[in-house]
């Protein structure tokens, strides 16, 4: 998993988001085994602590299920899944939109945009990347 | 819980300089602390008085309850900031004079390190660079599983994968009843990797506080609290 | 922790040192050969050849011996000197205790010396040289033998306080890690000196007081000193020196090992 934690925000919060992220687009599957805190620590290059209070984070809300001696797996339903991507998707919205706005694009010529452009499909990603 | 290091009024003079003046600080189980501070305010010596090689003038040192002697040698894992290795040995040698002294020296351990930092195990340490000497430093001192690390400068010779391969080490070998004091001037570089850090000046504790904590009441990192704190 | 110690020791101390003394040893043989094949054969001994060749293998022997002893001093004073500067680093992180440390520096570094002495007992020996009046034979009794091994005891303890001299030297010129060698050097001439007055002072006062006050002043105490000393044989009267000398040193060997001792734990400041 790639992990990406930048400077200016909290740790913590960026984990979670990083994690939720990862659940939601199958990186790691509903009844999966993540790995266990030391090594997503060590993966993420964050403080084994910190990694810990992000899992019983996403513990709490449902999203992981810890088991007492095999570490945690992915617990979220179908449902949760889908909270989370609605979630995760107005964010993504809401900040483009922002820096349409920024830009001085309208919502009309925003739009016009959107209507114009290629939503990526599994061969244009393999494309670009 | 009891603290791993503790010192209480700790002094210790050179001369007239004040290495260390009066301090107070304690080391908690499962806690990696970063030490921070500018050059000649304390960091080596109080790690170096944590190991056993500098006795203080004043003040009481504690590890793991124990005043400092061969017990509390065998508990803590000590990372020089120089080369401290016998140059005549090759790498082999020392891991296998790491494993006769040190009974919680794993063997395995250091030789998949040893590997994965492509060390070979018959040179002689003389022969070695520098850079790949400290690695070899690191591989030996991170593979004891020991309560207290203390590491002067890890990070300081060395290129930025080794450093990298060095925090994931470090983190990996994380466990709840062992501390990690870590000195380093890289402070952005390990700034997510630190619970803690306990910034040192002119001898004396200017502040030590979780990294969570000292964001939020400062509202910035601490990379940028510290050049703000020590501005030329 | 100090037969490991002294595993480590051993090992360093031999990649120099045994090939020195099996050089040595090897020297030895040759002029024992030589020797005898002269002895056997005199027609041999006459011709130059002989001649010449035991006088190089003499000199060499000789050289030998003495490269051997200052080698021996000068690695054993070497390494506890490293114990102080770049190698303590890793010795004093080791959890094993000072006296450890200075036990296994000092066994190491006496064996070596004690095996030089051996050696040139092994070459005495060999040189076969005739018995003359003045020189002292072992008799095969026990009493010669036990006088024998007093000897080497106080050998031994002589040897441990010339060490520990200049451990203790080594110890105290750590306190200024700064300027470390010079340091160490100072204390050495410093404190020789010193022991040196004292020791001068000490004699004059003993005899002083003796002679002057002592026996004159009482006769009885002279008369039963001279008593006692008459009724004893030489051996005896012999070994009683020994075993005084013995005392002296080992106490000696007590006050410099617990002030090196002093200054590596509670005195400790590596650079």
């Amino acid at each position: 998993m790639n992990w990406n934690i930048t400077a200016g925000r909290p740790v913590y919060v960026q984990l979670i988001e990083q994690l939720e992220l990862a659940i939601v687009t199958g990186e790691y599957p509903p009844g999966s085994r993540i790995p266990a805190v030391r090594e997503l620590a060590a993966e993420a290059g964050v403080n084994p602590n910190t990694m810990q209070r992000a899992l019983q984070d996403l513990e709490s809300r449902g999203l992981l299920q810890s088991q007492r001696t095999s570490g945690r797996i992915v617990s979220a339903n179908q449902d949760t899944l889908h909270t989370l991507r609605v979630q995760r998707a107005e964010v993504y919205v809401a900040d483009f939109l922002r820096q349409m706005h920024k830009l001085g694009y309208t919502q009309e010529e925003t739009l016009e945009l959107l209507q114009k452009a290629t939503f990526p499909t599994v061969s244009n990603t393999k494309e670009e990347s | 819980m009891q603290p791993v290091y503790e010192v209480h009024k700790l002094s210790k003079y050179y001369g007239r300089i004040r290495a260390l003046d009066h301090l107070d600080l304690a080391l908690a189980p499962g806690k990696l602390v970063g030490l921070l501070g500018p050059n000649g305010s304390g960091k080596t010596t109080l790690i170096k008085i944590g190991a056993g090689l500098l006795t203080p003038d004043q003040g009481s040192v504690l590890i793991g309850g124990m005043a400092p002697g061969p017990a509390t040698k065998a508990i803590v894992s000590y990372l020089p900031d120089r080369m401290a290795l016998p140059t005549e040995m090759t790498t082999k040698d020392v891991v296998s004079m790491y494993s006769d002294f040190f009974a919680d020296f794993d063997r395995v351990k250091a030789q998949e390190m040893l590997r994965d930092l492509h060390l070979s195990d018959s040179q002689r340490i003389g022969s070695m660079s520098k850079g790949t000497q400290e690695k070899v430093q690191l591989c030996l001192v991170m593979s004891r599983a020991a309560k207290l690390y203390l590491l002067d400068e890890p990070l300081g010779g060395v290129d930025p994968a080794a450093r990298e391969y060095i925090l994931s080490t470090i983190l990996r070998n994380y466990s709840e009843d062992s501390a990690v004091l870590f000195s380093t001037h890289l402070i952005s570089d390990i700034e997510k990797v630190l619970d803690e850090v306990a910034i040192l000046r002119q001898g004396k504790l200017l502040l030590h506080d979780s990294v969570d904590h000292l964001r939020q009441e400062k509202g910035m990192s601490v990379d940028e609290f510290f050049k703000e704190v020590f501005r030329c | 922790m100090l037969t490991k110690l002294l595993k480590y020791e051993y090992r360093a101390t031999a990649r120099f040192l045994l090939p020195l003394y099996l050089g040595v040893l090897f020297l030895i043989m040759l002029n024992v050969i030589f020797m005898r094949l002269g002895n056997s054969f005199a027609a041999f001994s006459g011709t130059p050849l002989y001649t010449a060749g035991i006088a190089i293998l003499t000199v060499l022997c000789v050289l030998g011996f003495w490269a051997i002893f200052v080698i021996s001093l000068v690695i054993a004073v070497q390494r506890f000197y490293g114990l102080l500067g770049m190698r303590g680093y890793l010795m004093f992180s080791l959890p094993v205790t000072a006296d450890q440390l200075i036990a296994s520096k000092l066994i190491c570094s006496v064996s070596w010396f004690f095996a030089a002495l051996l050696l040139g007992n092994v070459f005495f020996r060999m040189l076969d040289l005739p018995v003359t009046e003045g020189d002292m034979i072992i008799a095969p009794t026990f009493e010669a033998w036990f006088s024998f091994f007093l000897l080497c005891v106080a050998l031994l303890a002589m040897l441990c306080c010339a060490f520990l001299f200049f451990y203790f030297c080594i110890a105290l010129g750590g306190q200024w890690p700064q300027n470390r060698l010079l340091a160490t050097v100072v204390c050495y001439f410093v404190i020789t000196f010193v022991l040196q007055i004292l020791m001068m002072i000490l004699m004059f006062a003993i005899g002083f007081f003796t002679f002057t006050f002592m026996l004159p002043d009482q006769p009885a105490v002279s008369a039963a000193a001279t008593g006692f000393f008459s009724n004893l044989t030489s051996g005896q009267i012999i070994n009683l020196f020994t075993l005084f000398f013995i005392l002296l040193f080992a106490v000696g060997d007590v006050i410099l090992w617990l002030l090196t001792r002093h200054y590596l734990t509670k005195k400790l400041n590596l650079a």
